[in-house]
């Protein structure tokens, strides 16, 4: 733990001790009122239109298409614990003028307006029970306005806000444009983010459109990125250029992220729990990856699957020593007596290597070192090969079952029957 | 193609069949509840017009309004029309030093134009049709691969009860079964207000190029076919789905790339009970012949299940996620998370006015079929607190969560990490101005198979200040923002601590005569701490105008010009980089 850090650790100690302190100086005062609110009425339900408008804190934004016949019909509930609602009210005009609006037994309301294009509505609405008690107004007060811009334009503008969000590394700012209704796992994603900024520095992304589609109340951007990145820990400038997707949603106050394809563009550390499908045109490009573990940046190549972007990002690697007769599983990173069909490879006497059957497919690629590998060519591999002859410093190229693909290299003949081999292995054909 | 043709078949019958109650009711969305009230558009622009309670909030809250893919040809549109976008832009970088080979930018001037064209037409009293194409011209390798290219070409009929549309199309079935754009047709029938019928067939070819056999970034050529129905009562959803999709074995890039045939039956559904909890999910199973790009052929079959369901129990609010994709489960049009099992649940439970709590959990594994030597379990368990209204003031709002997050891989490739994240956000308002200052730490613990332990933390301080001003009785409005930012970063191997500092200042003034001006300002400085490796700084600061005329209804010209200059501790590697951009965008409308 280095002097920088511990001091940090204090200071941060000391924030929390701040924050306890405050906490306690407000919940002391306040204790025994811990859930003895119910006699204030609170709204549970607001709907504009089919949008909910329950949380929305600032503003709220409609295109001309969102109008069901140029108006809004706002719906909801308002509940109390103590007695009943007796009324609810709402204003359009920041609550100079208040509109009653007739409640049912069950707290259920609605009302209807017609907006007027581009002009500002300040939205204010309370509900007052039997008792006297009245909501309070600034829960659900927030600025309405119907935009001239259509959803492709709204859609747009929340894809750059994502972008400017992610370049200016505002992770919590970042998030609260990610929809409750993610598709991969937004879990991971928030991690995945706070990785990047780790991670990353100087973060540049400039997309062009190639086209925008919608369905179902959502649009997803296809466009062209081009992306530069500083490697924190190596201070390398990493950049990529490459074709991927993003999908919004409309959720509450506005379009939020839905779905993002490989390449990632935003949580690029955890692709196989991000992304949920990858974009073709991207296929067999050097795309941005990070290795959370060690925090390396580089760029590999995008496979067909959304793991093997890099995936974990891991290239595995060692050395084994068989006897004749024995062979080593990728499988089970362990040795095998079999020299048939149990393991990946295995050493049959001389200079012979028995392929078994977790081998998909093989070729012998030469003599190098496995510190600088070239990428293997899966099209050169040849299928169903059972045995190669390899000589000492050669290299044997594989493709396995499992999907992944691994170098192994006659590194020296150690005794009459022993041979030791190194080997690489890796989610890609990529071992870099 | 072939299954384009048949699925042109099954058009064409269902467009001739007899369209009985459909045709009279339409596709109209269900009409909002307003019995016994008058109606709004009598009573001006502005006005709240009181209705009478409704019985229930549950039915509109499924979309039941049959959607169409790209169609946007709602009553609000001209039926006959024909209008000209032009989009256009010109760029020119410069850059200098000995290190600007790092640029990213490609030096030089480039250009950007794309021209759309937008008709409609109706044909006889009933049928609207619309045809859209978007050309695009550019000089830049970074904008488009071609020099010319098709981006778009759409053509769109509709009646009271089919949609059709043929070119570019977004084919949409569900999440598991097909979510694509493609080239071909779509085709959806609805039969009365809550129920359709939508086919789709063509390719998945993201260029029109790559039909005319150019190679611009070239994908495997794959067909695709599906049917959706769907049909949708006041609290109910249920849609029933098939897909099929087939790689080509002729296209040039099959030597590198694994190639897919595929079926795909998946069910949809979503329910509303009368408490206010709805529950949704999906059932699919995947049946694939894969030939990897060394020729190998093997049959998968996978399934995919994910359940969510959200409520509220008085002053809790909770939501839950389930999920299982098998390992073998493949889908070439849809999304998810292969070999994936996840259980989510969160709930968010508010004290009072000013205090809440929210507790969530996360939990996933991989390696569902034993096919990889080593299971992977991550578990993020979290809890958090806000309050907002503290000492009295309306927008002071503190928000602080814990975070854990355990991955924990499985010999032999044992490896457990544990991350603490505590997270401390102090945000409030005076008048225009908004302050969020935010910490985050995160105590990073991790111990692997050959016996290495890591630990180092990582801390970031950031504050924020966002303000909105207006003068001259509202005819100016000045937006500044500023950000300061510390970070500390342990490196997990050196232990030593990498620590950045930025800041980012931006102004924004919208003036009268639809004008604005923006200026913005970074710098951010590196200090690695490691002499092997350089420590650098950026400064960036650029300034735009954009104007929208007001004779042109949708127009807008902007032009922006920038420098950022790159400094490392090694001089050898620094570098400059000036641009300037204009951007044109005008739309003619040649008949009305």
């Amino acid at each position: 733990m280095t002097p920088s850090v511990n001091r940090h650790r204090q200071f941060l100690h000391g924030i929390l001790a701040l924050l306890l302190f405050a906490i306690a100086q407000t919940a002391t005062a306040q204790w025994w009122r811990f859930g003895s609110d119910s006699a204030q009425p609170v709204f549970s339900d607001l709907l504009f239109n089919n949008v909910s408008a329950l949380r929305v804190d600032r503003s709220l934004q409609f295109s001309p298409e969102d109008l069901d016949q140029r108006k809004i019909a706002v719906r909801g509930r308002a509940e109390v614990g103590q007695g009943k609602i007796g009324r609810v009210e709402a204003s359009l005009d920041d609550g100079a003028n208040w509109t009653a609006i007739p409640v049912g037994d069950r707290g259920l309301f609605a009302f209807e307006f017609v907006p007027e294009i581009e002009r500002a509505y300040r939205f204010k609405i309370r509900a007052l029970s039997t008792t006297g008690q009245s909501s309070d107004e600034a829960e659900h007060a927030f600025e309405f306005k119907v935009v001239k811009e259509d959803n492709r334009a709204l859609a747009k503008a929340a894809f750059q806000q994502l972008l400017d969000r992610y370049m200016a590394r505002d992770r919590s700012g970042f998030m609260s444009l990610v929809s409750r209704e993610f598709l991969g796992n937004e879990t991971a994603l928030d991690s995945a983010i706070g990785n990047d900024f780790r991670f990353f520095d100087s973060i540049r992304i400039e997309p062009t459109i190639q086209r925008m589609a919608a369905s179902d109340n959502r649009w997803t951007i296809y466009f062209n990125f081009r992306r530069q990145v500083r490697s924190v820990r190596s201070g390398q400038m990493l950049s990529d250029q490459a074709m991927t997707s993003v999908t919004l949603i409309r959720d509450g106050d506005g379009y939020k992220l839905q779905e993002l394809a490989a390449p990632l563009i935003f949580g690029v550390s955890d692709p196989s729990n991000v992304a949920t499908y990858v974009t073709g045109e991207a296929v067999g490009r050097p795309v941005l990856t990070v290795n959370e573990k060690t925090g390396e940046a580089s760029t590999q190549t995008q496979g067909q699957t959304t793991e093997s972007s890099g995936g974990s990002g891991r290239v595995d690697s060692g050395n084994v020593d068989l006897n004749m007769g024995q062979g080593y599983s990728f499988r089970t990173s362990a040795k095998v007596n079999n020299v048939q069909p149990g393991g990946d490879f295995a050493f049959g006497g001389f200079f012979e290597l028995f392929l078994g059957n977790e081998v998909e497919a093989a070729a012998v690629l030469g003599s190098f070192s496995l510190s600088q590998p070239p990428a293997i060519n899966p099209g050169a591999l040849t299928p169903g090969l059972e045995f190669v002859h390899l000589q000492v410093g050669q290299v044997i190229g594989m493709k396995l079952v499992s999907g992944k693909y691994a170098l192994v290299r006659l590194a020296a003949q150690t005794g009459q029957d022993t041979r030791r081999f190194e080997y690489l292995l890796s989610d890609t054909p990529n071992f870099k | 193609m072939k299954q384009t043709l048949i699925a042109s078949g099954v058009i064409w019958a269902l467009w001739c069949w007899p369209t009985g109650q459909a045709s009279a009711q339409g596709n109209a969305p269900l009409p909002a509840p307003q019995p016994n009230a008058p109606s709004a558009s009598t009573s001006g622009p502005g006005v709240i017009v009181p209705l009478s309670p409704p019985e229930t909030l549950n039915g509109p809250q499924i979309e039941k309004k049959p959607v169409f893919g790209n169609f946007q040809y709602d009553s609000g549109l001209p039926e006959k029309s024909l209008d000209v976008t032009i989009r256009s832009m010109f760029e020119d970088y410069r850059l200098s030093g000995p290190g600007r080979a790092s640029s990213f930018y490609q030096p030089g001037s480039h250009w950007l134009h794309d021209v759309e064209l937008t008709a409609r037409q109706p044909i006889g009293e009933e049928l609207k049709t619309e045809f859209n194409a978007v050309i695009r011209y550019t000089d830049s390798k970074r904008h488009d691969p071609a020099v010319w290219s098709l981006q778009r070409v759409q053509f769109i009929a509709r009646d009271q009860v089919n949609h059709l549309t043929l070119g570019d199309y977004y084919a949409t079935l569900s999440q598991y079964s097909l979510n694509q754009a493609i080239k071909g047709l779509g085709y959806q029938r609805n039969f009365g207000e809550s129920t359709y019928l939508r086919v789709v067939a063509g390719t998945m070819a993201p260029r029109w190029d790559h039909l005319f056999g150019e190679p611009h970034n070239e994908t495997i050529q794959r067909d695709v076919v599906g049917l959706r129905a769907q049909n949708a009562g006041d609290n109910y959803r249920v849609g029933l789905n098939l897909m099929s999709a087939s790689d080509h074995d002729n296209a040039s890039v099959r030597t590198i790339q694994d190639t897919y045939r595929q079926v795909l039956p998946a069910l949809d559904w979503e329910y509303r009970t009368d408490g206010g909890v709805r529950l949704s999910g999906e059932h699919a199973q995947a049946n694939t012949r894969k030939q990897t790009a060394a020729g190998v052929r093997r049959d998968l079959a996978g399934t995919a299940h994910r359940v969510n369901a959200d409520g509220s129990l008085g002053e809790l609010r909770w939501r839950m996620r389930t999920e299982r994709v098998s390992s073998d489960f493949v889908t070439l049009g849809g999304g998810a998370a292969i070999d994936r099992l996840r259980y989510y649940l969160r709930g968010d439970y508010r004290l009072n006015k000013t205090w809440s709590v929210f507790l969530a959990d996360d939990w996933y594994r991989n390696n569902l079929d034993d096919q990889i030597s080593a299971t992977t379990r991550t578990h993020i368990p979290e809890a958090g607190v806000t309050a907002r209204g503290l000492f009295d003031r309306r927008n002071l709002t503190l928000t602080t969560s814990l975070r854990q997050r355990q991955i924990r891989t499985e010999a032999p490739q044992y490896d457990r990490n544990i991350s603490d994240r505590l997270y401390v956000s102090l945000s409030d308002r005076f008048q225009e101005v908004s302050v969020r200052g935010e910490v985050e730490a995160l105590l990073n613990k991790r111990k692997s198979t050959a016996g290495v332990r890591t630990d180092n933390d990582d801390y970031l301080y950031r504050f924020a200040v966002d303000s909105r001003h207006l003068f001259a009785e509202g005819r100016y409005d000045f937006r500044p923002y500023l950000t300061l930012e510390h970070q500390i970063v342990q490196d997990p191997t050196t232990g030593k601590s990498v620590l950045t500092d930025g800041v980012l200042l931006d102004f924004r003034l919208v003036a009268p005569g639809n004008l604005t001006y923006a200026m913005n300002f970074e710098q951010r400085n590196v200090n690695n701490g490691t002499a092997t490796v350089n420590d650098n700084s950026l400064l960036r600061y650029g300034l735009s105008v954009a104007y929208r005329p007001g004779q042109f209804p949708g127009s807008s010209i902007r032009a922006e010009a920038g420098k950022a200059h790159y400094n490392f501790s090694d001089n050898a590697k620094d570098y400059r980089e000036r641009y300037v951009r204009v951007m044109l965008d005008i739309p003619f409308s040649l008949e009305k």
